[in-house]
């Protein structure tokens, strides 16, 4: 018997919210017919506690450790996960969104066939405009926000970039796993209902992503790209120049693991080009 | 006309969403166009959805697919058939047919491979209850995708119906999707709520027309996407490209059931006041305008000594038309004109 095991880290989530996620989440466990798949669910909150009003597929909670960002949010989720020898794939899986019935059974399907890939489920009704291989369903970078983590990709590249808080994290694992010579990949046919449009804009985000994208550009080796990043936290209004903006930290990643190749910086936050802007 | 139409209260906020479907093959796109109403944050939710030639078999698989969407509580939906002669489109029958059992203060109408953005129908519905107009249209994006290794393979989007921006160019075309709108039942007299069933196509923008120029419409959300028309194979009408050559005799009979409808169509007074007929027009516009060389010297003034946008230099040649004549059809021949001489001039 092999487990999924599914992350998901809240932030304040509505109950509301949480109620219709974890409906799904019944319904999709209900519609897997793989054979011998368990599927756990894995929650820490880093906001308030959460309440979930219908009882998950063999929920457990992980004590808060307040906010601590997503990146090393989902590490402890996936330490605990991959702490059981059954568990060969984890879920990160965004509170906001809601799992079409079919989508983990198109997950754990392609995984068992592509069990050296990311896999990310497509979010509907707008999908991310990043291109992907009509035949092999390869693609540049998966987001994290109903993303496939192996265990044998966690094991070699050891989970997300704890120096993101936020934002990214995924486009940087997905280059990382490429340049360790695994690959990407969308499922089309698994969707994640996400909503993405007609949000308000928020200036913490932006900021967030800004940072992020700074962060992403030195590890990765584009100058031009940060340069960019300083330039927009200043022109914003986050800094008043860029002298005030923190000095950028060290990845831990030995750079010869990185493959500065696989990353693309020429379509801005697109980071590839996009199918439609 | 529809009879036994009853106004629904204003305590009612129920959205009803009327999805027709002609085709036991499409039952894929159809439970992605359900999943899209799952998820919207507009939760008071009634589904009528509305077989053309249904089976019990078939109406037992679409209640299935509801049943099995990840809605907040329980869904509140009717699947209901209608039988037509083989080969016979039923499309303005079925919207008939939805519109006599849909229970909501509010009305919304999805065709069965489209889909609405989350927070689409409350954006709208928010709108209506800020104003007291009886339509709110938002915007809607077209994707373009075609069937590929076992999925719908998307292209391309984008939003080719950008260029409507208010009455008057309703009054010219068509630029509000059947999906990308809803209706508040309690403004609107029962007896103008219906499709023509003589149209086979176009039978939306001949419902649009009619309302439009009786009663306001919101269209302050046009900037912002509610849904999207979904644009493959199986289509019948391209959005922004034309048509389905197999479309063609159709659409163009269409067409001409559309002029006769603009020719006869009465504008209100409501409507008339809108467009601002008694004011600034008398002075910016000089009469006569009808004679197209009259027209491009009126435009060439317009747009260079006053640097009018396009859609302010429509917004007047339509007033002054209907100050003169209270019929579509002129502004139709004067749009036509005035698009046909900015090509030209840019």
């Amino acid at each position: 018997m092999k487990k999924l095991t599914i992350g998901v880290i809240t932030y304040n989530n509505s109950e509301e919210q949480l109620a219709q996620l974890s409906k799904s989440l019944r319904l999709a466990v209900e519609h897997l017919t793989v054979p011998n798949r368990l599927v756990e669910l894995l929650v820490i909150d880093n906001g308030a506690e959460s309440h979930w009003p219908e009882p998950v597929c063999n929920m457990t909670k992980l004590p808060s450790q307040g906010n601590i960002g997503f990146s090393k949010g989902m590490n402890c989720l996936m330490d605990a996960a991959f702490r059981d020898a059954t568990c060969d794939a984890f879920l990160c899986l965004n509170p906001d969104g809601v799992l079409h019935r079919m989508a983990l059974q198109a997950m754990v399907e392609t995984f068992e066939r592509e069990p050296l890939s990311l896999l990310e489920a497509r979010q509907f009704p707008e999908e991310h405009p990043k291109p992907y291989d009509e035949t092999t369903f390869d693609t540049p970078w998966a987001s994290g926000a109903c993303l496939l983590i192996p265990r044998v990709i966690w094991q070699r590249l050891g989970g997300f970039d704890t120096n993101l808080f936020m934002y990214l994290e995924d486009v940087d694992l997905s280059w990382r796993a490429r340049s360790a010579g695994f690959s990407v990949k969308v499922v089309p046919n698994a969707l994640f209902g996400h909503a993405v449009l007609g949000r308000k804009p928020n200036r913490d985000i932006a900021k967030f992503l800004l940072l992020s994208g700074r962060y992403l550009a030195r590890k990765w080796g584009n100058e031009k790209f940060l340069n960019w990043a300083e330039g927009e936290l200043v022109s914003q209004g986050f800094f008043a120049s860029r002298k005030d903006i923190p000095a950028v930290v060290s990845s831990s990643d030995e750079p010869s693991a990185l493959d500065f190749g696989v990353a693309d910086f020429d379509n801005l936050f697109y980071f590839s080009i996009p199918r439609w802007t | 006309m529809l009879t036994g139409l009853a106004v629904p209260s204003t305590d009612n906020h129920t959205l009803s969403v009327i999805i027709r479907f002609h085709d036991p093959n499409r039952l894929a796109l159809l439970e992605e166009a359900i999943f899209s109403l799952a998820l919207q944050f507009w939760r008071d939710i009634e589904l009528v959805v509305v077989i053309q030639n249904g089976t019990a078999a078939i109406e037992a698989q679409i209640a299935e697919l509801i049943e099995k969407q990840p809605w907040l509580g329980q869904p509140l939906y009717k699947v209901l058939s209608l039988q037509f002669s083989p080969g016979f489109d039923g499309r303005s029958k079925l919207l008939n047919y939805g519109v006599q059992h849909a229970k909501g203060r509010y009305l919304a109408f999805l065709d069965d491979d489209d889909y609405v953005y989350q927070h689409g129908y409350r954006v709208l519905i928010e709108s209506l209850n800020g104003n007291q107009q009886v339509l709110a249209a938002g915007k809607c994006r077209v994707s373009r995708s075609r069937k590929s290794n076992g999925h719908w393979h998307i292209y391309q989007k984008n939003s080719p119906f950008e260029w409507g921006r208010n009455l008057a160019d309703l009054l010219f075309d068509n630029f509000i999707p059947i999906h990308s709108y809803v209706i508040d039942r309690t403004r609107i007299a029962p007896e103008d709520l219906w499709f023509d069933e003589q149209l086979n196509l176009l039978e939306d923008y001949d419902f649009l027309l009619r309302l439009v120029a009786k009663y306001r419409f919101d269209f302050s959300n046009l900037d912002n996407p509610v849904c999207e028309y979904r644009y493959h194979e199986t289509n019948s009408l391209q959005p922004d490209l034309g048509l389905n050559p197999a479309s063609t005799p159709k659409i163009l009979q269409a067409r001409e059931l559309i002029d006769a409808r603009k020719n006869s169509l009465i504008i209100s007074l409501t409507v008339l006041d809108l467009l601002q007929l008694r004011t600034e027009l008398q002075v910016v516009v000089p009469t006569p305008i009808l004679e197209p060389s009259i027209d491009k010297k009126l435009l060439i003034d317009l747009l260079t000594k006053q640097n009018r946008s396009l859609n302010k230099v429509v917004d007047k040649i339509y007033d002054f038309a209907h100050q003169h004549t209270g019929l579509i059809s002129i502004l139709v021949f004067c749009t036509r004109s005035v698009r046909k001489f900015l090509a030209a001039f840019r």
